[in-house]
C-alpha cells in the first residue's frame, strides 16, 4: 500500500505542476484522488473497521478530503483559480502519512463504538483540511502584497475568509460532538487533562477570535494574526498532541 | 466586541498554561482557579450584553442561537461545578451485593435511595493477532475473516478461543494440513508462542476487546425490580442518577468499574450545544454578513 499512496503523492505533485493546463491538472487531481481513496477502502477492509482511528488512517483520509472540498467551493463559491492550493495541500498530508508509523493491526475499542464516530472525526479531517487551504492562502496573499501591492490580494484574502467561514461551522460540529461522545462515554462532557480536547478548544477559539477581530473595525489590523496562530494551534492539535508523548492525550490514544 | 475578544484572548493564554506539560501532567489546576472562573463570568456576561444589544429578527437567528448556545453552556457548566456528583466504584459479579450508598470524596456516604446490583456482566473480544519474529525482523499479522492464518512457508493456522467466567481465556492454535486436518500446535492462556520450522516464532498477542456489557438490577424500597442492560456508550438512566461502564477486572472478571453521576446541569449544557452547533451553521451558512 505505501507504494500505491507513493503514486498518488506524485499524481497530486504532478495535478499541482501542470496547472497551467486546466483540464490536465483536474483530471490528474481526480485520478490521484481515486488512488487514495482505493487505499481508504483497502484499509477498511483490512481492518475491517472504518479507518479513523489512529493518525496514518486519518492522514490517508485527510488526503482524500480536498477533491470533493474543492469542488464544493467550486460550485458553491465559484472559485475554480483555487485549484492549486488544494493538490499541495493533498499531497502534504499523503507525505505525512507515509512518514508516519502504520498500525495495521488496529481494532476498533468499545469506546470508538459510537454514533459520533464517524461525524465528529470527518467534520474535524474536512474542517482542518479548509483551514490548511485557507492558511496557504492567506501566506500566498501576503507575499503577494510584499512583491506587488495588488488589489488581487484582497480578493484572495476574501476567499480565504469564505474557506474558514465554511469550516468553523463543521469545527464547532466536531469540537462539540466530541463532548457528546465524551458524556455518553465517561460521563463528562468535557476534561481539561485531556491535552487534544484542550488544544482543540484553543484551536477553535483562536478561529473564533480571528471572525470576530475580522468584524471588528478597530480590531481588523490583528485578524491576520489571529489567522496564523490559530492555524499554528490547528497543526498542534492535529499532529504535535498525537505525535509528542509529553503532549499526548490520555483519552484519544486507543492503544 | 472588543471586550470580548480580549476574553477570548486571555481564556487562549489560560488553556495554553493549562496544557504546559509538567513531571506529574498537565497544569489543570490553573482551570479550577478563581482568575480563570471569573473569566468565564465575564465572558457569560459579554454573552448577554450581545443577545440584548441586536433585537431579535429572523435574519440574526443564528446570531442569537450560537451567543445563546455558548451562554447555557457556560451556565450548564457552572452548576454542574457546583452541584454535580460523580463517583466511581467497583460493582462486583454477585447478585447477593447490594450497593445501596456511594462513598464520596469527603469520607461521607450519600443514600442511593435504591439498590443496585450487577447481575450479569459479559466480555467479547476481537480474535486474536499474532506476531511473526525472526531474526532483525518483526511482522505482526492477523487472521484472515475466514478464520485462517496464513503464513506463506511457515503454514496455515486456525485459532479457537474459549472464555469462561472467572477463569482467564484460553486459546488453542491448530496447524491447518492441506487436506483442513487440524493438528493442535498450541494450547494455552494468553502470550503463548511456538517456534516454527523456517526459524520463525509465532507468537500470541494480547487479546483486544469488541465489547463488554452488564445487566444492572436495581430495587426499590418495596422490593421491586429492575434491570437494564448498560454497555459502554449506553449508559443507564434511573431515578435522576446516570451508570456509566467504564473498565472490568481483566483476570477474572469478577466485578466492573462503574461511574454513577448526578448532574443537574447536564441538561442546559446539552441544550446549549445544541444551540451553538446550529446557531453557528446558520450564521456562517445562510449569508448573515452582521457582526
Amino acid at each position: 500500500m505505501d507504494n500505491i499512496l507513493i503514486i498518488s503523492l506524485c499524481i497530486y505533485l504532478l495535478s499541482f505542476l501542470s496547472l497551467r493546463k486546466k483540464y490536465v491538472s483536474m483530471m490528474l487531481f481526480l485520478f490521484g484522488a481515486l488512488i487514495n481513496i482505493l487505499v481508504i477502502l483497502w484499509n477498511w477492509r483490512f481492518i475491517g473497521h472504518p479507518p479513523f482511528g489512529n493518525l496514518y488512517h486519518v492522514m490517508v483520509v485527510l488526503g482524500a478530503c480536498f477533491l470533493p472540498v474543492y469542488l464544493v467551493m467550486v460550485v458553491h463559491k465559484k472559485i475554480d483559480w483555487l485549484a492549486c492550493y488544494f493538490p499541495i495541500a493533498a499531497a502534504l498530508a499523503i507525505f505525512l502519512a507515509l512518514i508516519l508509523k502504520k498500525d495495521d493491526l488496529w481494532h476498533q475499542p468499545p469506546a470508538l463504538q459510537s454514533i459520533w464516530f464517524i461525524p465528529h472525526v470527518v467534520s474535524y479531517i474536512v474542517s482542518y483540511s479548509l483551514a490548511t487551504v485557507a492558511f496557504l492562502l492567506s501566506v500566498a496573499t501576503l507575499l503577494k502584497k510584499r512583491v506587488r501591492n495588488s488589489c488581487e490580494a484582497d480578493k484572495k484574502e476574501e476567499v480565504s475568509y469564505q474557506l474558514l467561514a465554511f469550516a468553523f461551522p463543521l469545527m464547532t460540529f466536531g469540537l462539540l460532538s466530541g463532548a457528546l461522545w465524551a458524556d455518553s462515554i465517561w460521563g463528562s462532557y468535557w476534561s481539561w487533562a485531556d491535552s487534544k480536547e484542550t488544544w482543540s478548544l484553543i484551536t477553535w477559539t483562536l478561529y473564533l477570535i480571528y471572525f470576530h477581530c475580522r468584524k471588528t473595525p478597530q480590531m481588523r489590523r490583528y485578524k491576520d494574526i489571529a489567522h496564523v496562530l490559530a492555524f499554528l494551534a490547528l497543526l498542534t492539535t492535529f499532529l504535535l498532541v498525537s505525535l509528542l508523548p509529553k503532549l499526548s492525550s490520555s483519552l484519544h490514544s486507543y492503544r | 466586541m472588543k471586550f470580548g475578544i480580549c476574553i477570548l484572548f486571555l481564556l487562549v493564554l489560560f488553556m495554553l498554561a493549562g496544557v504546559i506539560p509538567v513531571s506529574e501532567g498537565a497544569q489543570t489546576v490553573i482551570f479550577r482557579t478563581p482568575v480563570f472562573i471569573v473569566l468565564l463570568v465575564l465572558l457569560a456576561i459579554s454573552l448577554l450584553v450581545c443577545l440584548f444589544k441586536r433585537k431579535p429578527k429572523l435574519p440574526f437567528l443564528g446570531f442569537h442561537l450560537s451567543h445563546l448556545g455558548a451562554l447555557l453552556i457556560l451556565i450548564g457548566g457552572g452548576i454542574s461545578y457546583m452541584k454535580e456528583v460523580r463517583v466511581s466504584f467497583p460493582l462486583y459479579v454477585d447478585e447477593e451485593s447490594i450497593v445501596r450508598e456511594l462513598p464520596l470524596k469527603n469520607r461521607k456516604f450519600m443514600d442511593l435511595g435504591f439498590g443496585l446490583t450487577l447481575k450479569d456482566f459479559d466480555v467479547s473480544r476481537y480474535k486474536p493477532d499474532f506476531a511473526l519474529y525472526k531474526p532483525e525482523t518483526v511482522q505482526k499479522v492477523r487472521i484472515s475473516p475466514r478464520g485462517i492464518l496464513d503464513i506463506g512457508p511457515s503454514g496455515r493456522f486456525r485459532v479457537k478461543q474459549l472464555f469462561e467466567k472467572g477463569k482467564p481465556p484460553r486459546y488453542t492454535v491448530y496447524l491447518v494440513s492441506e487436506t483442513n486436518e487440524e493438528v493442535v500446535l498450541v494450547e494455552g492462556s494468553l502470550a503463548e508462542q511456538h517456534t516454527l520450522k523456517d526459524g520463525y516464532v509465532l507468537k500470541l498477542l494480547k487479546p483486544v476487546d469488541r465489547q463488554y456489557s452488564a445487566v444492572l438490577r436495581f430495587t426499590a424500597d418495596d422490593n421491586s425490580t429492575v434491570e437494564r442492560e448498560m454497555s459502554m456508550n449506553k449508559p443507564v438512566d434511573f431515578k435522576g442518577w446516570r451508570f456509566y461502564l467504564n473498565s472490568y477486572d481483566p483476570q477474572l472478571l469478577s466485578y466492573v468499574m462503574v461511574t454513577a453521576r448526578r448532574d443537574p446541569g447536564r441538561k442546559i449544557v446539552i441544550i446549549g450545544i445544541f444551540a451553538l452547533m446550529i446557531g453557528v451553521a446558520m450564521k456562517f451558512y445562510s449569508g448573515d454578513t452582521s457582526g
